[in-house]
């Protein structure tokens, strides 16, 4: 399986879990938020209906703990992804060509540098010689 | 002299600005997103922590409890036993071992590829910047004053042509110039032409994790907006207060521009590809009008990661 597929796999079983439990977590919200609302509104709840705000709000609570332990699940997987890997490699290695395009600049400006100097010596030893040198 | 006239269509000057943009747009991205692993590290940890209080949900405990006794030095260092504390945690028919690394730097791997990008960019910005051509230049200076210095040394009656030195020096100096530029040009066509791949592959992978940090931290501290929201029976304007600043930081930590702010570094990125290697018919200047939005993007996702941060830090009362 190349790298990106593995990648893609935990994503999509990642994203499946979630929209499982979100499934569950929809008829506990509506019904906890119908309650709450009813309370606020200044009508005294039931015991039984106390009771049921209760027992969604633990629901919610368990669902969303499910949630987080999915999350990081795949979040584990993904950080220890193959692909990532792969990406880091491919751009160490352009940075790396880029260095080699540095060292090849800077070998040009030694080059020039180096004549520069050889060009000083041969003036000096013209000098000092006093007389005619051939180039 | 067909080739130095050919090579002297082509200059990286030009794109000076837009590669420095980019390097320093990549910079700040980086940086968000350094930001963004912390508060996640912050969150998972919190998260943890109050699971581990709750035996049906999750322990606090050594690693391999069994075999950490008191320090004993070894022959081989490597085969001491290592007693680090782990946090287990269930749920859903799973269960998941959060580790040290795992909630002081849960997305580093993302971190690093963010890290791989910045230096890739801060290169691309080191080779347009070179200053070869001004050292050759400097050099050939050097050598023409050297070679009429020694034509005098060797014939002190020779004439030296007024103007001719600086002629044939500006030339060598153009035929130079011409060649550094077309080392550059070619190492930058090169090196943007070969970052498309893993940049796009790195939008991909940021969107996900983008999803999944939201995801988390939603769960670890969001969660208890809606719970705010629904759990203020008396309807008072404390209630009220607190419910409302849980939702509005809830839904700015869903509309965090992750993965659009990557999403605009590789486009940039796309675009300056493309006007180094294309026809020619891309404006330069549209790379440009990613960058403001890339560093407003970056700025927001660090300032919601600190507001987060800062939330889930202990209360002192």
């Amino acid at each position: 399986m190349s790298a990106i597929a593995e990648f893609r796999k935990i994503v999509d079983t990642r994203d499946e879990a979630l929209r499982g439990l979100q499934g569950l977590e929809r008829p506990l919200l509506e019904r906890a938020n119908k309650l709450s609302d009813k309370q606020r509104k200044g009508t005294a709840l039931s015991a039984a209906e106390a009771d049921e705000l209760a027992t969604a709000d633990t629901g919610l609570d368990r669902i969303h703990h499910g949630m987080w332990v999915i999350g990081q699940i795949s979040l584990q997987a993904m950080n220890d992804s193959a692909l990532l890997r792969d990406i880091v490699s491919s751009l160490k290695g352009v940075s790396s060509d880029l260095d080699k395009a540095k060292q090849k600049l800077d070998k040009i400006a030694k080059v020039a540098n180096i004549t520069a100097k050889v060009t000083s010596v041969l003036v000096e030893l013209a000098e000092k010689a006093g007389k005619a040198l051939l180039i | 002299m067909l080739l130095l006239f050919g090579l002297a269509a082509c200059s990286t000057e030009r794109y000076g600005e837009p590669i420095k943009g980019f390097s320093d747009a990549a910079a700040q991205a980086s940086d968000a997103v350094r930001d963004m692993n912390q508060t996640l590290a912050d969150a998972t940890l919190d998260y943890v922590m109050r699971s581990a209080t709750d035996s049906k949900l999750g322990e606090l405990r050594l690693e391999k409890d069994a075999d950490c006794g008191a320090y004993v030095p070894e022959t081989n260092a490597e085969d001491a036993v290592r007693c680090r504390a782990v946090f287990v945690v269930n749920g859903e028919g799973q269960t998941v071992t959060i580790d040290r690394e795992h909630y002081t730097n849960p997305m580093g791997n993302m971190v690093a590829v963010m890290a791989a990008i910045q230096k890739y960019a801060a290169n691309l910005a080191e080779v347009q910047a070179d200053k070869t051509s001004e050292e050759v230049n400097a050099s050939i200076d050097k050598i023409q004053a050297n070679l009429v210095e020694l034509i005098k040394a060797t014939d002190p009656t020779a004439q030296i042509p007024q103007g001719l030195p600086q002629v044939a020096g500006e030339g060598v100096k153009w035929a130079f110039g011409q060649y550094i530029e077309s080392v550059k040009l070619d190492a930058l066509r090169k090196a943007t032409k070969a970052a498309v791949a893993p940049l796009d592959d790195a939008a991909f992978v940021f969107k996900e994790f983008a999803k999944s940090a939201k995801q988390q931290i939603s769960v670890t501290v969001m969660a208890e907006a809606a719970k705010a929201m629904r759990n203020r029976p008396d309807n008072s304007v404390a209630s009220n207060r607190q419910a409302l600043d849980q939702a509005n930081a809830y839904d700015d930590l869903l509309t965090a521009p992750l993965s659009p702010m990557l999403d605009n570094l590789v486009a940039a990125h796309r675009k300056l590809e493309t006007a180094l290697n294309g026809d020619g018919k891309v404006s330069i200047q549209e790379v440009f009008s990613r960058f403001e939005e890339i560093k407003a993007q970056a700025e927001q996702v660090a300032k919601i990661a600190k507001d987060i941060s800062a939330a889930l830090k202990p209360k002192t009362t």
